[in-house]
């Protein structure tokens, strides 16, 4: 039953991931520009004809882009995401350098996000009307508010600069041998960041959906049959769940690309930043990659957010059978 | 909800536990080097790609590799890897004799095979070299025994020893591999001051001091690239201290001054801004008035002061830094009245709606900049509103350099400099020969006789003196028939810790000011 469920959910995503490999590489192609003008960057100025016409033929970027994609795909399917142009080493060597910080970055930050919305939604969402409940309006509208980028200038600041606590920049000291309490370190200010960034709509979100469900019939009529305030209080987390699960699916895939910008600013080795330097230089085999990789992340957390709902929601138990 | 909320949290940690996890195995296999000694930490603007000469330019490749010649503090060539070269009576081949005993960084010896195979390799087809142009005249490079080299070319090209700087890479690591996708570009051994240990991808390069380095060479032991793309991050942490070195901007440079730890070193660069103009694509430039004009309405002090923030210098030349300049020619001060009187004269007429016309055509053309490049888009922003002032209609066009190419423009914000040899960047540019030749960039399409035949004379002369003569002539005549409108120089801005001595602030540097690291094996760490 629910193997099936998964399966036909895997196989939408392949799905997925098919069309959006059309898409991306499609539009990657119609965007102006070419590898060796990329190549040449800041010397773009010295860039002649006959050299652009060289350069571009040996990265093979002359044929036809129908035989590219085909190529690719072939090439894809055997696990050979191909040889970046820029860097001139395979593209799946580049990945496997950069998602376990990415994932190591977004994890910590999801996991702590979770909690905290949770625990500041649940109890303003509870407590309608009390100081707790408009602190929390309040506070979720100016998190949401605040520029990341600017924000991660001010702690980089006040805790680098100012008090000298933590490193501004990287995922590990220079000398690599600082261990868990080194990454630790490194990873204090960008999770914060990435917290304060998103925390506060998490946590509105549950708190509007608890209060919804604590005002509609179905809570009026079981209070008033005497159920207790406890059994009652499960029921309604349960129901406020469900949307807060989906809405997570949804915005997940958002959370890539906001860590750009925080990976930029603190220097962090993750996809995001990889990908704005692929974009930027046409280096068309490793924006794939990138695009191709981000695109698995997305589906797979899909995946699992539905999986959560499907355990949580008896009612879509039935649509699955 | 407990038990859901447990199995997710606990999910998330076992998946967050083991990606992080292969992560750090990845990185546990660090060089225990790094932390003893004296370390230097060079914040850099960006991550290189690959290091590997023949390839590209790359920031450590100075440090790693040596070529055959290499630039003192003057930006002339003295030998290096050669010991001493002599030069045939027609300038078409040159002998070189290497030093005996250079070692690379494997410990073997460098030998004229691989003096042959990097020239070689950076002329093949099939490489994706960026520096092939820079090659072009080299017909033929053989060597003669395990210790000279002889490199014929196809005409007298005095830049060449500019050229043979480039670092040599040792034949033996190529066996057989394709050089675009080889392993050693990411792990690469040269036979420099400093040798590669590691790279930590997204984070940093790891050099440490070769102990077999012929040269002299100071005090810093391992010397760290520190890949810190945001300017902001990179002033903090020169304060901090978490880098010794950095390229700023000019806005930081107030704040910085006031630290007690950071010397801000101005240095200046032979990197000019000014307006190209495409003969080909637009008519109205051919009328030297109109360029003129342009030249006296752009007040390029306010240049300096309002963009630049006073870190530059007014431009007249495109040699201006070099050791050949000649200040003696027409230098356009800031008048617009001259600049209206030369239109008035040449009879273009202001109509109503304030913009100049002759014949039916009005005195108007777009200019192009890189949007990616704050400073060229306020120069062309700039420039449009001062033409305005004397009846120029000027549209400005910033878009992505890469969907654009600089012969199509109608004029271009254009950054050029030649901070060696007075040929570099000069023939190539101004001589017609290089309008339509394949590593010429002459993009703008430029003739004038007597520019040729200065450059030409220049290119072919070895005698300083004489040379000397020719680049005043080019000088003199460039300025009276324009083939840009110079605007100005740009100053580099490097903050340096104060522990560090031995740079130099003097040299002037090349393009985004390349080069302070140069002789960075000399600098003492306190």
């Amino acid at each position: 039953m629910i193997s099936r469920f998964i399966a036909k959910r895997v196989f939408q995503g392949m799905v997925v991931i098919f069309f959006l490999s059309i898409l991306s590489f499609a539009i990657i192609n119609a965007a102006p520009g070419d590898p060796a003008t990329a190549l040449y960057g800041p010397l773009a100025d010295r860039l002649t004809t006959e050299e652009r016409a060289r350069i571009n033929r040996n990265y093979g970027v002359d044929r036809p882009v129908t035989e590219r994609y085909i190529k690719w795909t072939a090439n894809m399917l055997k696990g050979d995401l191909g040889v970046s142009y820029l860097e001139g080493r395979k593209v799946t060597d580049i990945l496997k350098e950069r998602i376990p910080n990415t994932l190591m970055l977004f994890l910590n930050s999801i996991i702590l996000i979770l909690i905290f919305s949770l625990i500041l939604g649940l109890k303003a969402g509870f407590n309608e009307g009390s100081l707790w409940d408009k602190f929390i309006s309040g506070l979720s509208v100016i998190f949401y508010s605040i520029p990341s980028f600017w924000l991660a200038l001010l702690f980089i600041l006040i805790f680098s600069v100012q008090l000298g606590f933590l490193p501004s920049s990287g995922n590990k000291s220079i000398s690599g041998e600082g261990g868990i309490i080194d990454t630790a370190k490194h990873l204090i200010m960008p999770v914060s960041v990435m917290v304060i960034a998103h925390v506060g709509a998490y946590a509105r979100f549950i708190q509007e959906k608890v209060k919804e469900e604590s005002n509609s019939h179905y809570v009026t009529a079981a209070r008033s049959n005497g159920m207790e305030e406890r059994k009652l209080m499960k029921g309604i987390i349960k129901n406020a769940l469900v949307p807060f699960i989906n809405y997570l699916g949804i915005t997940i895939p958002g959370f890539f690309g906001g860590s750009v910008m925080i990976e930029t600013v603190f220097s962090w080795p993750g996809l995001g930043m990889i990908s704005v330097k692929a974009a930027n230089s046409k280096d068309y085999p490793l924006l794939m990659g990138t695009i191709f990789i981000t695109g698995v992340m997305v589906v797979l957390s899909i995946i699992i957010t539905d999986i959560l709902e499907l355990s949580i929601n008896p009612s879509l138990r039935k649509q699955v059978t | 909800m407990k038990k859901i909320a447990s199995i997710l949290l606990t999910f998330l940690f076992v998946a967050s536990a083991m990606f992080t996890g292969c992560g750090k195995q990845q990185t546990a296999a660090t060089n225990a080097d790094a932390n003893k000694g004296k370390t230097l930490v060079y914040g850099a603007e960006s991550e290189d790609e690959k290091l590997n000469p023949i390839l590209t330019p790359a920031y450590a490749n100075a440090l790693i590799f040596r070529g055959l010649m290499r630039f003192d503090e003057n930006n002339t060539t003295k030998p290096d890897i050669a010991e001493s070269y002599t030069v045939s009576d027609d300038k078409l081949t040159y002998d070189f004799k290497l030093k005996k005993g250079v070692k690379f960084h494997d410990d073997k010896e460098l030998k004229a095979e691989d003096v042959v195979f990097t020239i070689k390799s950076i002329l093949d087809e099939k490489v994706n070299s960026e520096i092939k142009p820079e090659f072009e005249q080299v017909k033929d490079v053989q060597a003669v025994n395990d210790y000279e080299v002889k490199v014929a070319l196809k005409k007298p090209f005095p830049p060449l020893l500019d050229k043979l700087t480039i670092g040599i890479v040792p034949k033996h690591c190529f066996d057989g591999k394709d050089i675009n996708t080889a392993d050693f570009n990411q792990k690469p051994i040269g036979a420099g001051p400093f040798k590669f240990v590691k790279w930590d991808k997204g984070n940093n390069i790891t050099l440490n001091k070769f102990k077999d380095f012929y040269g002299k060479t100071g005090n810093i032991d391992t010397f760290v690239f520190k890949f810190i793309p945001d300017y902001n991050v990179r002033a903090m942490q020169l304060q901090t201290g978490e880098i010794d070195l950095a390229l700023l901007e000019p806005s930081q440079v107030a704040k910085l001054d006031k630290s007690d730890k950071v010397k801000v070193n101005k240095i200046p660069t032979a990197d000019y801004r000014g307006i190209m103009y495409n003969f080909k694509t637009k008519d109205i430039f051919k009328d030297v008035n109109v360029r003129k004009a342009l030249s006296y309405a752009t007040d390029k002090k306010g240049i300096v002061d309002g963009i630049l923030l006073g870190y530059g210098e007014v431009a007249y030349s495109p040699i201006q830094l070099n050791k050949y300049n000649n200040p003696d020619v027409e230098k356009y001060e800031y008048n617009l009245d001259k600049a209206n009187a030369l239109l008035d004269a040449a009879g273009w007429k202001k109509g109503n709606d304030g913009i100049r016309e002759k014949d039916g055509k009005k005195l108007t053309f777009s200019l192009f900049a890189r949007n990616n490049d704050e400073v060229r888009v306020k120069i062309a922003e700039y420039v449009a509103a001062q033409g305005k002032k004397v009846g120029f209609d000027i549209k400005v066009d910033a878009r992505d350099p890469k969907a654009m190419k600089i012969k199509d423009t109608e004029a271009f914000v254009v950054g050029w400099g030649s901070p060696f040899d007075a040929d570099d960047n000069t023939y190539s540019i101004f001589q017609s020969s290089q309008i339509n030749s394949g590593s010429g960039y002459n993009f703008g399409s430029y003739i004038d006789a007597k520019v040729d035949e200065s450059l030409e004379k220049a290119r072919t002369t070895s005698d300083e003196n004489e040379r000397k003569q020719y680049y005043a002539e080019f000088q003199k005549e460039l300025a009276e028939n324009p083939a840009f409108s110079m605007d100005v120089y740009l100053t580099a801005l490097y903050g340096v810790n104060k522990r560090v001595s031995g740079y130099n602030d003097k040299r002037v540097l090349g393009h985004h000011g390349e080069g302070f690291i140069w002789n960075a094996e000399e600098w003492n760490i306190q």
